[in-house]
C-alpha cells in the first residue's frame, strides 16, 4: 500500500510545483530591416529582401524561375577568419522556401564571388539567393527572414574539441518582398 | 660495524631512489596534464624579416615588401575596399612537392586573417607551388580599416605555411611592423608567375 501512497505523493508534489502546466511558448524576438543582431561571434544586419531576375556573381535566373535575394551585412566577431557564420540567414516564404533550407548560393556583393570565409572584424555584404518558380511569389508578398547563429561549443562531447552546432534561430524579420533595383 | 648499521645504509639508499622516482613521476604527470594538446603539437616557427629568405622543411620564402592600400589593381581590373588591403610581395618555392599557400596567415595580436583567394587577383594564395621552382606574386589580405593601429600591429607576423595542418612541422614567420605602413593610393599587383631568372 505504501508504494502507491508514495507515488501519489510524488505526483502531487510535481503537480503542486507546476510540473504539469503548459510550457510557455516564446516566440522569436522580432527586429526590423537594418536593425542589428549581435550574437556571440557574429553581428548581422539584414538590409533587404527582394525578387530579382539576375544576381551579380550568379547570373540570370533560368527561364520560368526568379530569385529571392536577401542582402545582409555580416561581421565575424571571432578572432579567426572562418566560414562558420556565413550560413546565418534563412527565410520562410509561404510554401515555397522553408527555413530549414540554406540559400541556394551566397555571394559576396563586393567581389561577386562565393565567400569562403569571413575575416574577423570586417563587415561583409552578402546576398543570400534562393531560386523559386517565377509565378510563386510577387512583390509585396510577406516574407519572414530569420537571423541565425552557429553557436560555439567548447569541449564538444562528440569531437572533444571546440565545435559549432547547426544554425540556431535568434531573430526574425517580417517584411514584404521588394523589387530589386 | 654492527650488522644493524650495515643494513641501514642500503635501506636509506632504496628510500632515496624510491622518493626520486616518485617525484619524477609526479613531475611528469603534472607536465603532461598541464600541457594542452595544442601546445604539444604546435608548429616550429622559423623567424625572418622582410627581405630575408627563410627556409622551412617544405618551403623557401622571401617576402620582399609589404604595403597597405584601399585599391589593388591588376591587369584585368582590380578591387577597392572601404577597409584596407595588406599586400605582401613574395617569392615562394616548395622543396618537396606541390603545395597550396591559401592557409598563409596574417597575425595581428591574437587575430588571424586569411589571404584573399579571389580568382581575379591571381595571387600566390590561389596558386600551387612546384618543387624547386620559385613562384613570385602577391599575398593580399582584406582587413578592417583600423588594423594599422590595432593591438599588436607593430609586431604583426606573416605565417607562410604549406597547408592548414602544420602541427609538428616548420612554418616561415615574417615579422612586420604594420604601424610603419602609410596606405598607398593604389597598389598594382602582378599575377603570380615564375620569375624570369628562374624560368
Amino acid at each position: 500500500m505504501w508504494p502507491v501512497a508514495a507515488l501519489a505523493l510524488a505526483i502531487g508534489g510535481i503537480a503542486a510545483l507546476g510540473g504539469f502546466a503548459d510550457a510557455p511558448v516564446q516566440s522569436l524576438p522580432r527586429i526590423a530591416l537594418g536593425e542589428v543582431y549581435e550574437g556571440g561571434e557574429v553581428i548581422t544586419s539584414v538590409e533587404s529582401a527582394t525578387l530579382a531576375d539576375e544576381v551579380d556573381g550568379f547570373g540570370p535566373a533560368a527561364e520560368g524561375e526568379t530569385f529571392v535575394v536577401v542582402e545582409a551585412i555580416v561581421t565575424n566577431t571571432a578572432d579567426e577568419a572562418a566560414g562558420t557564420q556565413i550560413d546565418t540567414v534563412r527565410v520562410r516564404l509561404g510554401d515555397e522556401i522553408d527555413p530549414d533550407a540554406p540559400a541556394d548560393v551566397t555571394v559576396d556583393t563586393g567581389t561577386g564571388e562565393l565567400p569562403g570565409f569571413l575575416q574577423p572584424g570586417l563587415p561583409t555584404r552578402l546576398a543570400y539567393v534562393w531560386r523559386i518558380d517565377s509565378d510563386a511569389a510577387r512583390t509585396g508578398d510577406e516574407i519572414v527572414v530569420g537571423v541565425f547563429e552557429n553557436e560555439r561549443v567548447e569541449n564538444d562531447p562528440l569531437w572533444g574539441d571546440t565545435a559549432y552546432g547547426g544554425p540556431v534561430p535568434k531573430r526574425r524579420i517580417i517584411t514584404e518582398l521588394g523589387a530589386r533595383a | 660495524m654492527s650488522a644493524a648499521r650495515r643494513r641501514a645504509a642500503p635501506d636509506r639508499h632504496r628510500r632515496i631512489v624510491g622518493a626520486a622516482i616518485t617525484v619524477a613521476l609526479l613531475a611528469a604527470t603534472a607536465l603532461l596534464t598541464a600541457a594542452r594538446p595544442d601546445d604539444l603539437t604546435r608548429s616550429f616557427e622559423v623567424d625572418g624579416a622582410v627581405g630575408e629568405t627563410v627556409t622551412t622543411r617544405e618551403l623557401v620564402v622571401t617576402v620582399d615588401e609589404v604595403r597597405a592600400t584601399r585599391s589593388v589593381r591588376t591587369a584585368d581590373g582590380g578591387f577597392d575596399t572601404d577597409a584596407l588591403f595588406i599586400v605582401a610581395d613574395a617569392t615562394v618555392a616548395s622543396r618537396i612537392g606541390p603545395r597550396l599557400l591559401s592557409s598563409t596567415r596574417l597575425l595581428v595580436g591574437d587575430t588571424v586573417y586569411l589571404p584573399s583567394t579571389l580568382a581575379a587577383l591571381r595571387s600566390l594564395a590561389d596558386q600551387t607551388t612546384i618543387a624547386d621552382v620559385p613562384l613570385r606574386g602577391a599575398l593580399v589580405w582584406e582587413v578592417p580599416a583600423d588594423v594599422l593601429a590595432a593591438d599588436g600591429a607593430d609586431d604583426a607576423r606573416i605565417v607562410v605555411q604549406q597547408s592548414a595542418d602544420v602541427r609538428l612541422d616548420t612554418v616561415a614567420v615574417i615579422g612586420v611592423d604594420l604601424t610603419a605602413l602609410e596606405p598607398e593610393r593604389t597598389v598594382r599587383i602582378e599575377p603570380a608567375a615564375v620569375p624570369e631568372a628562374a624560368s
